[in-house]
């Protein structure tokens, strides 16, 4: 069914409204999602998209009709959806579609336990169940019963840091109109911060900035309040507010891999000898970093099913993406820009320094950033670069993607999932050795493309 | 208890069969397809966007819809 073919994608589903995705899909989909879990009862929760209301209602109905019960949490943060999918130990559903403009929707699964479901998780048999449009079942229907944990889920949030410890902070958050507008100051309540929200209104529209943080451009309004107030740290949230992305008192903007390093280490500290997971785009910092502090660092694909996967195998304590995803053992391995934001106020109070001292430690190399290149065939640009440096010297793995390591300079090269598009990774010692080193990389792209 | 649902909602909501614009009676509690004539009912603040839940209309209550919305719809026979 072509419909489906477009909005499936390899963790969740996605599309615009009401074209692509609608009431009737949604039903659908629930009918589905009932059938596969195999559970008694669905958690559902949404973003604040206008659109939501009615899908999750039409989602509930095809629910009901497989005689599942569903417990109805409302607004939420995905991250408090993965947490009541832990807390109550049933699969959830959240309607969202994260960082992505107004007319998109979407939804995330999760089986109990707040494990992912994937392309190869389920979401694929999912999938073909809704091509089949179940027609509810013969007896009971399920009943909706309405659930706050948000309350709950505060609390779960200011558990993973000793609140006694922290010292007083300003603290501006830029929820860019998403949910952290409503979870955020839930969370700080109670800590000894003074907290200011940028743009809190929950508002599916984003009037003032997309609700995406790794766009630069959307950081401005933040880095700008933060110096206006004097606050000690800025956290722009995206629009489902699973994923932060910090800025120092001094404006300056914390990547990824930096706030992977300094969680990682606050986390060894709690917890001794832990291992701690990375994907390979983090810097070389956050190996280091780990090993630094007696932990053990495991590296990984890049992707949460991949993160939380290895997690589980190895029982990591943490684990970190350069895009701004933290996930954590006690969080049933699901991430929480939320948990990761806090653990860095802690770290700071225990250090007593500002987050421009602190995270100087942790800059170590130059980085590329994530730069996308439209090539005809990504695999045969892949193999011809890996055949350039084949007889370098250098060591060559293929975790995902390409990656090549000299050991004063690296770079990965991936395809991506949905488009014929390159993403390159490279980091070196200086800033001219990686602004050369790019240069190198992306010149053999002319090749076989 | 009020049926008036969020003004952002009703500009965005469409019809899951036909995809195109809904009309839109807060007295009423339902939204109308003037093209499929189908009522969609909505409970509790909540519009129920299902096919399966919607109300075929007859002529009489198609035309008086129309009217009250507003819509220019051809008449059968002209």
């Amino acid at each position: 069914m072509p419909l489906l073919d477009a909005i499936f994608k390899a963790y969740d589903v996605r599309g615009t409204y009401p074209d692509q995705i609608n009431e009737d899909l949604a039903r659908r989909i629930g009918a589905a999602f009932a059938r596969f879990a195999g559970s008694d009862r669905i958690i559902l929760a949404r973003d604040m998209r206008p659109s939501g209301v009615t899908l999750t209602n039409s989602f509930a109905y095809g629910v009901t009709g497989q005689g599942v019960d569903v417990i109805d949490i409302g607004l939420a943060s995905t991250d408090l959806l993965y947490f009541a999918s832990g807390k109550l130990n049933a699969p959830g559903a959240m309607f969202t579609a994260s960082h992505n403009p107004a007319q998109y929707n979407g939804i995330k699964l999760c089986l109990a336990g707040a494990k992912p479901v994937g392309e190869d998780t389920g979401l694929g048999e999912i999938k073909a169940l809704a091509e089949d449009d179940p027609q509810p079942v013969e007896g009971r229907s399920g009943q909706v019963t309405e659930q706050s944990l948000i309350d709950a889920f505060a609390d779960h949030v200011r558990s993973f840091i000793d609140v006694g410890s922290l010292r007083p902070m300003k603290v501006v958050a830029d929820t860019a109109n998403g949910m952290g507008g409503l979870v955020v100051p839930r969370v700080f309540d109670g800590l000894p911060v003074e907290l200011e929200i940028l743009f809190p209104e929950l508002d599916g529209t984003f009037p003032n900035h997309p609700a995406d943080p790794i766009q630069p451009e959307n950081l401005k309004d933040l880095q700008a309040r933060v110096l206006e107030t004097g606050a000690d740290i800025g956290l722009a949230f995206d629009g489902d507010a699973d994923r932060v992305f910090l800025v120092d008192e001094k404006a300056q903007p914390v990547s990824g891999s930096l706030t992977t390093a300094l969680v990682a280490k606050s986390m060894l500290e709690k917890h001794a000898g832990a291992t701690v997971i990375h994907n390979l785009i983090c810097s070389k910092t956050v190996p280091e970093v780990i090993e630094e502090n007696g932990g053990k660092a495991v590296r990984t694909r890049v992707g949460h099913s991949f993160i939380k996967a290895t997690m589980a195998e190895t029982g990591a304590v943490f684990g970190g993406e350069h895009s701004g995803h933290y996930y954590f053992a006690d969080n049933y391995r699901a991430d929480s820009g939320l948990i990761a934001a806090v653990v860095v106020l802690e770290l700071l109070s225990k250090l007593g320094q500002p987050l421009s001292e602190a995270r100087k430690p942790f800059e170590r190399y130059a980085a590329s950033g994530e730069i996308n290149t439209k090539v005809n065939d990504p695999k045969a640009v892949i193999e011809s670069v890996a055949a350039h440096y084949r007889e370098s010297g250098a060591s060559v793995d293929r975790l995902d993607g390409l990656t090549v390591d000299f050991g004063d300079w690296w770079f990965n090269l991936r395809p991506s999932n949905t488009e014929p598009l390159l993403r390159l990774n490279l980091e070196a010692r200086t800033r001219e050795e990686c602004d050369a080193k790019t240069n190198e990389v992306l010149s053999l792209f002319k090749e076989g493309s | 208890m009020s049926t008036a649902i969020d003004p952002r909602l009703v500009e965005i909501l469409a019809c899951p069969e036909d995809k195109q614009p809904l009309l839109y009676f807060e007295d009423e509690a339902c939204l109308y397809n003037p093209r499929l004539r189908r009522r969609y009912p909505i409970r509790e603040g909540i519009p129920v966007m299902l096919i399966d839940e919607a109300e075929a209309v007859d002529d009489a209550e198609h035309d008086r819809l129309t009217a009250k919305g507003g819509v220019e719809t051809g008449k059968r026979g002209k």
